[in-house]
């Protein structure tokens, strides 16, 4: 008999046994998960240079016409682009993050490990500061690109023949990571030279400059790697339990792994070419989220959504008004990887402390 | 014909010598047949290659008639179970969540469970005795019951042939003839043909129609009980010098391993071995003698 005792809060109620209480607790974590979210979208609109109470933010996103021209154009023009980025960017690194979790049955990767956006971010680096001329369009595609390559040198490397451990993976991951990163931080100091904030856009995440266009970059990666990673859910939930019951349940194993793989590599791409690497919103989503919801991908996807987003909203939002004014320099702006780190890094090594046999 | 038959397969992983060489074995319908051999000898490698879970390096797996590695693995799943020795699901799946995963292959992604899928999956938790433990989680489950859930994903598959790697192994005495039982009951009422590993051969002999013995990658022997448990076989294939009897309370063959004799190669042992056997099985005998009188 292993592990008795209650492996999250919501064990005690599921042991009860209802599976209706656990679908219920499910749509709980979703809805108050969604609620995080909505308000940290509504905050971080109102907070800034000039702060615009709740209200009038939630009147300007219902009616422009209705708020005046000043606070219509903050709210629309100059705040909303860059939350519904970062919205986006948290959205594609917790699903890639879940989905890479499942490729490897392990809690311990992400794509940051596993040196899916080290991949991602080299060859974002590469095409938009090395190659004059190279369409601004095409950056998320050469980081997709550039992101399943690292994926699949990391699966080659840990591969011997008949399959992958999570160590292997998880060291090849490291290597590569800081490889590619040493490479990256190379091309960005041989070319950028319009100030750190830049340079630290691209080594630490950050989203100084994004507005509508690159909104328009990302939404279209987030929406297909979405609605793809919901499509291959039932398929990940087979390869939970083992390649050898999966392939005899008759899942196609390394066919479903490598697709999961590619949606993994289209979020984490995209998030990368537009907010740089942003570190632990990958690993630490989806644990949060499996320790609230369990580790059914269908309930998973949806919450490391949410929860993903909500993260990426609330840290920019810290990153650009609470850390500098706490601070006492409200003019100067964090990079929101720096954030995410401050926030989960603790929160990570909580859940390691606090985890039990379900990993 | 066979419901599963390996024509001269030959098995090595990457990089290494053969583990199973030119092996030929035909499993009929509605038999249970145990492979018995000793730790290394390629039986779990066989199993896995009767699964479909690897390719052999030459020779063919037939299910029902057709090769089974030119079959795409969802058709397979449809004919044909396989339980790997030591599975591992998250520990927070239900019961019922895990037997609900054996339809996988039986549903289309775009098309939510079917009532006949319910039905499945209702009587494969009946049949294993799971029904009141559906909503339990596996991580609150007994080792016994454990096992039984996976036998139970594996019903759901509704498979014609089941295999089974070491399903008793890490199981207390009662849970594994609980086990054993409800193989042998799927058996008589479902008609279900089971392969499967087993490393106690008494258990082997008392539930298995035929036994199967492998030694060093091929084929020793095959055939009933009482053909293949033989003080020759345990001598020759697990190196074990030891007695023969018969069960008084089953009737079917019981062994008594006396001495290892790893090593000694060519040995037909000890004439003192041979003797004690002998009063060994003697004494088995009169035991069962004692106990039909006094029953």
């Amino acid at each position: 008999m292993r592990n008795l005792a209650p492996a999250s809060p919501i064990v005690s109620i599921q042991y009860a046994g209802q599976a209706r209480w656990r679908l219920a607790w499910r749509a709980l974590v979703m809805g108050l998960s969604a609620l995080l979210l909505l308000a940290g979208v509504v905050y971080s609109l109102g907070s800034g240079s000039v702060s615009i109470p709740s209200r009038d933010v939630i009147a300007a996103l219902q009616d422009r016409e209705s708020v005046s021209r000043m606070t219509g154009i903050i709210v629309h023009e100059v705040r909303l682009p860059r939350v519904l980025v970062g919205l986006l960017v948290g959205i594609n690194l917790g699903v890639s993050g879940t989905l890479l979790q499942g490729v490897v049955r392990s809690p311990l990767a992400d794509p940051y490990i596993l040196g899916v956006s080290a991949g991602g971010g080299l060859a974002a680096a590469l095409t938009s500061l090395m190659i004059p001329g190279f369409p601004p369009g095409a950056v998320p595609a050469a980081a997709f690109v550039g992101a399943l390559l690292g994926a699949l040198v990391v699966y080659a490397v840990a591969w011997d023949g008949t399959g992958v451990t999570t160590t292997r993976l998880a060291l090849a991951g490291v290597a590569l990571t800081t490889m590619l990163g040493a490479f990256t931080t190379t091309v960005v100091v041989m070319t950028v030279e319009v100030g750190a904030q830049t340079v630290f856009q691209w080594l630490v995440g950050g989203l100084y400059t994004v507005g509508w266009k690159e909104y328009r970059l990302i939404a279209p990666y987030s929406a297909a790697g979405v609605v793809l990673a919901m499509l291959l859910a039932g398929r990940a939930n087979i390869l939970a339990l083992g390649d050898d019951v999966a392939q005899g349940l008759g899942l196609r194993v390394e066919q479903t792994r490598f697709m999961m793989s590619a949606v993994a590599a289209i979020l984490a791409g995209s998030s990368v070419a537009v907010a740089g690497l942003v570190a632990f919103v990958g690993l630490l989503v989806p644990n949060v989220a499996r320790r609230l919801v369990g580790s059914d991908f269908r309930f998973l996807i949806p919450t490391s959504l949410l929860l993903g987003g909500a993260l990426m909203v609330w840290a920019d939002a810290a990153a650009r008004v609470t850390f500098p004014t706490l601070l006492g320099n409200p003019n100067i702006e964090f990079p929101v990887g720096i954030v995410t780190a401050v926030i989960g890094g603790p929160l990570f090594l909580w859940l390691v402390r606090a985890r039990r046999s379900q990993w | 014909m066979p419901i599963l038959q390996a024509d001269r397969l030959t098995l090595s992983y990457r990089r290494g010598s053969p583990v199973v060489r030119d092996l030929s074995l035909a499993i009929e319908p509605g038999e249970i047949a145990a492979l018995v051999g000793p730790n290394g000898s390629g039986k779990s490698t066989l199993l896995r290659a009767l699964a479909r879970l690897m390719r052999p390096q030459s020779g063919t797996v037939y299910l029902d008639g057709r090769p089974i590695h030119r079959q795409p693995a969802r058709k397979v799943a449809q004919q044909l179970a396989i339980l790997p020795q030591n599975p591992t699901a998250p520990e927070d799946l239900t019961v019922r969540d895990l037997v609900a995963r054996g339809r996988f292959a039986r549903q289309a992604w775009w098309r939510p469970a079917s009532q006949r899928d319910q039905a499945v999956i209702d009587w494969a938790l009946d049949v294993t005795g799971l029904a009141g433990l559906a909503t339990r989680q596996l991580s609150t489950l007994s080792g016994g019951e454990r096992q039984r859930a996976w036998i139970a994903l594996a019903l759901a598959q509704e498979p014609r042939v089941l295999l089974l790697d070491e399903p008793t192994t890490f199981l207390d005495i009662s849970h594994q003839l609980e086990i054993m039982a409800l193989l042998q009951t799927l058996n008589r009422d479902s008609g279900l043909s089971i392969v499967m590993v087993l490393h106690d051969l008494n258990q082997a002999a008392r539930f298995c129609h035929r036994l199967i013995a492998i030694r060093d990658g091929r084929l020793y022997a095959a055939g009933t009980p009482d053909e293949v448990l033989t003080e020759t076989m345990l001598s020759e294939v697990f190196q074990v010098e030891g007695a023969v009897g018969r069960d008084p309370f089953t009737g079917t063959p019981i062994f008594t391993p006396l001495q290892s004799v790893r090593g000694r190669n060519g040995s037909e042992g000890s004439p003192d071995a041979a003797s004690a056997g002998a009063q060994h099985a003697e004494r088995i005998q009169q035991a069962g003698n004692y106990h039909a009188e006094h029953r």
